[in-house]
């Protein structure tokens, strides 16, 4: 079981995860105090930032990254996607 | 034995779809229905001034403390359910029993926080019909519960069933990618949620 827990890979994946997360948290509080960054810049990066999580999430843990090209193209195509258009609403509207 | 589920660990350039492949075809679907809904949330945000007051008043109503906690459990159920799917290849049914135990525990926690952060705000009077950002609060979150609980269902199926001395069996296998893919849909689209509902400045 403790080979298991220490498998360096996957829990790299779960503390890089974690790291992540908290960097956006940090930056959702304490990132105004930056005065180069605006408020929708610092949205704009939270997505980012979330949509990295997402692919963390897809390629490692889901086994994309060992799934048939067309899965693993839809799969995280969809998270590519999905970003931009996100990203994209900043600008549109 | 040995012989017949050998292929159940995968060496790392073997390529191939976790689970049943025609599984994919609801996960994908879920996928694409989520994105669309994050679409919409941004859409409904941005769509007047008004409504970007009433969007940014209602997230600084909501506890950050209670979405970066169910983050962090539904992060770390997605761990516990990858060592579970790796101990079930390698034979040890034990120590799979106990991950996909550890998963659920955590999806359960996940649950419990949920239900106390939507008490303390019906407490407070935040209801479905209070404005325009607690009704997409609480419909894309209960959505989103409702998967919690579906995933739920299927890890006491996994505990109840899938963890027996021939867990290596192919099939067997292929039934906890399945559980285990959609449990890592779960936790993807909360990411996307807690960054659009609770992080979004």
């Amino acid at each position: 079981m403790k080979s298991l827990i220490l498998d360096r890979n996957i829990m790299m994946v779960w503390l890089a995860l974690l790291a992540v997360s908290s960097v956006a948290w940090l930056l959702s509080n304490f990132g105004m105090v930056f005065e180069s960054i605006n408020g929708t810049h610092l949205s704009q990066l939270l997505v980012v930032l979330g949509y990295l999580k997402i692919w963390m999430v897809v390629h490692y843990f889901m086994e994309i990254k060992h799934a048939p090209r067309y899965l693993q193209l839809f799969c995280e195509g969809w998270v590519v996607l999905s970003c931009i258009s996100v990203l994209s609403i900043f600008y549109i509207l | 034995m040995e012989q017949i589920y050998s292929n159940t660990e995968r060496r790392d350039d073997e390529r191939h779809v976790p689970g049943e492949p025609a599984f994919w075809i609801f996960i994908v679907g879920e996928m694409a229905m989520f994105g669309f809904m994050y679409l919409v949330f941004l859409c409904y945000r941005f769509w007047t001034p008004e409504n970007l007051l009433i969007f940014e008043a209602g997230q600084r109503t909501l506890s950050q403390f209670y979405g970066a906690l169910n983050t962090v459990l539904l992060l770390t159920s997605s761990w516990f359910i990858v060592l579970g799917l790796k101990a079930a290849r390698k034979g040890n049914a034990s120590e799979g029993k106990v991950f996909v135990k550890l998963t659920f525990m955590c999806g359960l926690g996940f649950v419990f926080v949920k239900v106390f952060e939507y008490a303390e705000k019906i407490q407070s009077g935040y209801l479905l019909n209070t404005d325009a950002f607690y009704q997409i609060y609480y419909m894309y979150t209960i959505l989103h519960l409702m998967h919690v609980l579906a995933g739920l269902t299927a890890l006491i199926y996994l505990i109840k069933n899938c963890f027996k001395d021939d867990c290596r069996d192919p099939n067997n296998v292929a039934i906890i990618e399945g559980v285990a893919s959609f449990w890592h849909l779960v936790d993807l689209l909360w990411i996307g949620l807690f960054t659009l509902i609770y992080l979004m400045v």
